[in-house]
């Protein structure tokens, strides 16, 4: 089987490329490092089968991060693979350092040419005979977006570059680039001065005063639409579908068959009230991830990196965790794997540790119900309000990081700013259905066995006998047991509790645990129940915003803790889950007493915090001085890690 | 003059690149900021941290910390 390498310098589309050969769905957008991990897969042609492989982009052969060392480690161990090495256009010429430095490697290389079209359109054209010539390699001008396997792009000739007009055991990226300016003046034209990545509009946006004021909008009108405008109209409309067309007729066939009542227990309120009602949401986590993929898509990512980075510098942020912290809206878990685009260890521990603070689509239908539940339709306020007080957490818990425990280094951003475009609908909508996609399978995978699994403990006591009400269920024990530890927050309710122990599982399960607890069988039967005094989990307005802003902060799901634990290490996962538990106890205590009007729960969740900052301070204090260099009197140096 | 001090849109020449950091600095010509090449600044950020320049034809946001390193001279 031959294999093919996909390389490239980032945000080239090599992962477009990928899915365009393999006809995969694999993420892609317009932002350098989307791409962290090599993917490969197996494809016939003409009866032969071909491993194609995504690499990780990388500038050049001097490794700057990770993933370079994924990529270029790749490279060396499939020295006879066929490489797709593909070029953006628009920067051909820093593409090619790359593409000679590889050359010395003595590989089977060819250039593929992406990202034509807005090349001329930027008034150049490009004389390939010419630079086929100079670089006694084979290229081709192709879309990525478009192109299929053919004869033409697998005719690979054994690369003579040695032979011709490079240098190439020059180390010095100057003198390569005096070689490449050579090429490119005779095969580029330009008609017009241009320069790639920056455009009209960003004269215009990249205003301090205009561009922060601008992106909040953009985030307030998208929460807007996903919970106030478009999004309940669908959800409601698909609730109506979804219970007329299967859940119905199934009952009913059940029903009419005279089938156990258990057994209908279980298929109408753990089965089909926590599918209809998770999968009620779909539209709203569909605008979300649109909205997202728009941001992605369109290069207005790197200009919030490039507009927010002095705020998160004084933070102890950097501007490329902006990219983390908004996919983690759409899942903590997928956007923690992005945290190796960090540039150095203490950013990527800290982007890991606060990025579960943004609140992903899992929590979207919690805060739905439970705030349609406390404060009927005018609940988006609240909403938006959750959204911002998990940025501001973040800020603020990013502050106290950098302080004490996770300094970070002397920092080094650097970002290239990609083309500001229209997000190309088509990708947009695909990117957002696949995520739609996996969400959906989350819910019928993992949620409907483990509320099948919460139905019985609901309806179990300890002895495995079917109890009648969830006060002499097992959980009910489990959770009253420990109830006592969320009194201060008001949220000590066995049912509460429950929900919140499930919700470790995966947040969804904490709808789906509202609805068996309190024997909803569907999504506006649970949102009148809520309010009911005497239903297992039932909320005041001041126990629901406390609810609500436990459920944003405290600890992420268990896919997201196993990443985390992959990614920064164990000793810092348990640290990330401790301070999450942590902070988010002491600031719903303290936002429930400011409801409450409680100034001594205030003053003691104030006490509190000043004692977990020393605490903190003090380990901060231990660690410098372990590391101080103790091989001569009076030195301020440290031993590096 | 230093890179942070120069005025935005005016094309500059890299003259010296003093970076402490060998590592960094030969990250920053694989990327086009050698001596000898033109460059020129677009926009800086809120607190004038960070700066926008294109090089080469390229557009790339960098820190003041590192833009103080890189030494240019007006054309």
């Amino acid at each position: 089987m031959k294999k093919i390498l996909i390389v490239g310098n980032p945000n080239t589309g090599k992962s477009t490329l990928f899915n365009s050969l393999t006809y995969s769905n694999e993420h892609v957008g317009n932002w350098h490092g989307v791409t962290v991990k090599e993917k490969s897969k197996i494809i016939k042609y003409k009866n032969e089968e071909f491993e194609i492989v995504d690499l990780p982009g990388l500038y050049s052969v001097n490794c700057f991060s990770y993933e370079e060392e994924v990529s270029l480690n790749t490279i060396k161990a499939n020295k006879d693979a066929y490489i797709f090495y593909l070029a953006n256009a628009n920067t051909l010429e820093r593409n090619l350092l790359l593409f000679i430095q590889l050359a010395s490697l003595n590989l089977n290389l060819k250039i593929l040419i992406n990202n034509y079209e807005s090349f001329e359109k930027n008034g150049k054209s490009l004389d390939i005979k010419k630079l086929k010539s100079f670089l006694n390699c084979d290229i081709e001008i192709i879309n990525a977006k478009t192109i299929k396997l053919n004869e033409d792009l697998l005719k690979f000739n054994k690369n003579k570059i040695k032979n011709n007009n490079f240098n190439l055991n020059c180390n010095n990226s100057a003198e390569i680039y005096k070689n490449i300016k050579n090429i490119c003046s005779n095969a580029i034209k330009y008609s017009k001065d241009s320069v790639y990545g920056i455009s009209k509009i960003d004269k215009f946006i990249l205003k301090p005063y205009f561009f922060i004021p601008l992106f909040i909008f953009l985030l307030f009108f998208c929460l807007f639409l996903i919970f106030f405008l478009i999004g309940p109209v669908f959800t409601d409309l698909l609730t109506w579908l979804l219970n007329f067309c299967i859940k119905m007729p199934i009952v009913n066939l059940l029903k009419n068959i005279n089938c156990y009542s258990w057994i209908i227990n279980i298929f109408d309120q753990a089965i089909f009230a926590t599918v209809i009602t998770l999968c009620s949401f779909v539209p709203q986590v569909f605008l979300l991830y649109v909205f997202l993929n728009v941001m992605e898509e369109s290069g207005l990512i790197s200009r919030t990196a490039f507009m927010l980075d002095d705020l998160l510098n004084k933070v102890g942020l950097n501007g490329k965790c902006v990219y983390t912290m908004l996919m983690g809206f759409g899942c903590n878990t997928s956007s923690c794997f992005t945290c190796n685009a960090m540039p150095d260890k203490q950013s990527k521990i800290k982007t890991a540790i606060l990025t579960p603070f943004m609140s992903c689509s899992a929590k979207l239908p919690v805060y739905t119900v439970v705030a349609s539940a406390i404060l009927g339709v005018n609940n988006f306020w609240l909403i938006f309000s959750l959204y911002l007080l998990g940025m501001v957490v973040a800020l603020l818990i990013s502050l106290i990081l950098e302080k004490t425990v996770l300094k970070s280094k002397s920092d080094k951003f650097i970002i290239e700013f990609p083309e500001l475009k229209f997000a190309n609908i088509n990708t947009v909508f695909k990117n957002a259905f696949i995520s739609c996609k996996q969400f959906v399978a989350k819910v019928f995978a993992i949620i409907l066995s483990m509320s099948v699994i919460l139905w019985l403990l609901n309806n179990l006591n300890f002895k495995f006998m079917f109890v009648g009400s969830y006060s002499q269920s097992m959980l009910y024990y489990i959770s009253k047991s420990i109830s006592w530890i969320f009194k201060p927050l008001g949220l000590n309710s066995a049912g509460i509790v429950s929900s919140l122990l499930v919700g470790l599982m995966a947040k969804e399960l904490i709808v789906s645990s509202m609805l068996i607890f309190n024997n909803a069988s569907s999504y506006q039967f649970l949102i009148s129940s809520l309010t009911i005094s005497g239903s297992a989990v039932c909320f005041t307005k001041s126990i629901g915003i406390s609810f609500l802003v436990f459920v944003l902060l405290y600890a992420p799901c268990i896919s997201t803790i196993a990443v985390m634990k992959k990614e920064i290490g164990l000793k810092w996962t348990v640290f990330a889950l401790i301070l999450q538990f942590g902070v988010a106890y002491l600031v719903t205590m303290a936002i429930y007493s400011i409801i409450c009007f409680s100034l001594f729960k205030l003053i003691i969740s104030l006490i509190c915090l000043f004692f977990v900052v020393t605490a903190l301070k003090l380990i901060s204090t231990k660690k410098i001085n372990n590391n101080k260099c103790l091989k001569c009197v009076n030195c301020n140096s440290y031993r590096t890690i | 003059m230093k890179l942070n001090e120069l005025i935005c849109n005016k094309m500059a020449k890299i003259v010296k690149i003093d970076l402490p950091d060998l590592k960094y600095k030969q990250r920053l010509e694989e990327l086009g900021f050698f001596i000898g090449n033109e460059i020129k600044v677009l926009f800086f950020s809120i607190f004038k941290q960070t700066l926008l320049v294109t090089v080469f034809n390229n557009c790339f946001a960098i820190k003041t910390n590192i833009a103080k390193y890189i030494e240019v001279k007006l054309i």
